[in-house]
């Protein structure tokens, strides 16, 4: 493994990374086909789970989700080390990166030097990967920036021994081995089918399409809410959880439309094609949606039966791509 | 969205990086497109920043006439609510809040302000006299 390591951009920081990790170890696969394997799309929304008191919203499916059910579909051995010091998770990784190795961490976002300050919240499960080091720090290729990066030693430790919720408590992982034969197109079958039912048929109120429901009453309840700035700053942090947090657009929806169109050449399937450009739309219209919370944020009238009407589209036409889908018997 | 429906807005906070955003090239094929950023993202963005920024001058007000303890100060200038202070010191929140009241904060034992120090990266002179907000 000790070949020169490609920086590529990807939308999302966990599938970015296990792609590069991947296609570094000798198996090329794409960050969309390594995000739908991963079966990382999803939507929930979990009112009790407050993030800076707001409630949680979540396009995809929970950090490491992404890895450990790759890992799973395509029988690869990956390493996952925890650490109970920053100073042997520090020495550990400068092995692994003389030993050529390319390593996948956890961190906080917050702690990393080469983020804009704007952007740095609290937020436990950023991935990236090291791939070198120099005289004063690591090399760092971050999937969500464009170029390849560097932090401090000291700088990396602190995020990666941040506390809080998802504590990545120095989280590394290396892939370790790929089986001689993969077989891509059941990995893909099973990957569609699993995120259709989850969609479509969850028990659970707060997950799926039933979760879009329930994030769309809450809507229709904001102008009863005593603190009128609340109204705002909610439909801000849904936003934000669509759009900024490196979703490739239309919190994930357009990723899915790319794996769909991947998936129809791998199978030989020309309906995916069509299922893939049904999924476009989708995340079109979760962008329309954010466009009328960003209007509702600026301070303008607006209507929360309007916006809750574009959020129904939203769940409309996304319910129309599981059923399609459904209906192919992959 | 196309290629060409990409939004290019070159919103400062990139400092002029650019994000990848999945959107449909020639063959209408989904591939990963360069955007500059987008005004509503933005938007999202600066009034998430814009909330802590004036809770921490409100906290510095209420600091500066002694109605607060400078650790509300600290806990909004390095972006934390209550509850992820509290996740990231193993303080309670009840205690948290109870900190936050200047003649409690005043009685804290030197371990439990070195835990604080550590928590936003400080010295005890700068927890105890924070800088007035821009």
């Amino acid at each position: 493994m000790s070949k020169a390591f490609v920086h590529s951009h990807a939308a999302h920081c966990e599938s970015g990374v296990v792609s590069s990790l991947l296609t570094h170890a000798g198996y090329p696969i794409s960050e969309a086909m390594a995000f739908g394997i991963g079966n990382g799309l999803t939507f929930a929304y979990l009112p009790i789970v407050k993030i800076d008191g707001m409630p949680l919203v979540a396009y995809r499916m929970p950090p490491k989700s992404i890895l450990k059910t790759v890992e799973k579909r395509l029988g690869l051995e990956v390493k996952i080390k925890k650490y109970s010091n920053p100073q042997s998770a520090r020495e550990d990784l400068i092995k692994m990166v003389d030993a050529g190795k390319f390593v996948g961490l956890q961190t906080s976002v917050f702690y990393l030097p080469y983020f804009p300050p704007e952007m740095r919240f609290h937020f436990n499960a950023h991935n990236l990967v090291v791939y070198g080091k120099n005289d004063t720090g690591f090399l760092i290729s971050d999937p969500v920036f464009e170029h390849p990066v560097e932090a401090e030693f000291n700088a990396l430790d602190k995020a990666r021994f941040a506390r809080g919720v998802f504590a990545p408590k120095g989280a590394c992982y290396t892939i370790e081995k790929i089986p001689e034969r993969i077989d891509l197109a059941k990995a893909i079958k099973k990957a569609i089918n699993r995120t259709c039912n989850m969609m479509l048929y969850t028990p659970f109120p707060w997950v799926g399409l039933r979760g879009i429901g329930m994030m769309k009453r809450a809507i229709l309840k904001l102008p009863t809410h005593p603190h009128k700035r609340y109204a705002s700053l909610y439909l801000g942090h849904i936003i934000r959880m669509q759009e900024e947090i490196g979703t490739g657009g239309g919190g994930f929806r357009l990723m899915y439309a790319a794996f769909l169109s991947e998936c129809a050449e791998v199978l030989g399937r020309e309906e995916l094609k069509t299922a893939s450009s049904m999924m476009g739309e989708v995340g079109d219209k979760w962008r329309v949606f954010a466009l009328s919370c960003s209007k509702a944020c600026k301070g303008n009238e607006y209507s929360v039966e309007e916006i809750a009407q574009k959020l129904q589209e939203c769940r409309d036409s996304e319910e129309r791509v599981y059923r399609f889908l459904k209906g192919l018997k992959l | 969205m196309k290629r060409d429906e990409a939004p290019q807005d070159n919103i400062a906070m990139y400092h002029g990086g650019r994000k990848a955003l999945y959107a449909v090239a020639d063959e209408g094929k989904f591939e990963i497109t360069q955007s500059s950023g987008w005004s509503v993202e933005e938007m999202a963005t600066l009034q998430a920043v814009d909330e802590f920024e004036r809770l921490e001058r409100e906290a510095y007000r209420e600091f500066s006439e002694g109605k607060n303890s400078p650790l509300g100060v600290w806990m909004y200038r390095r972006r934390m609510s209550i509850a992820t202070l509290s996740q990231c010191s193993d303080f309670w929140q009840w205690s948290i809040n109870r900190h936050l009241k200047p003649d409690v904060f005043k009685r804290l034992s030197p371990k439990k302000i070195a835990l604080y120090c550590d928590v936003f990266d400080i010295t005890a002179a700068e927890l105890f006299n924070p800088k007035e907000p821009k």
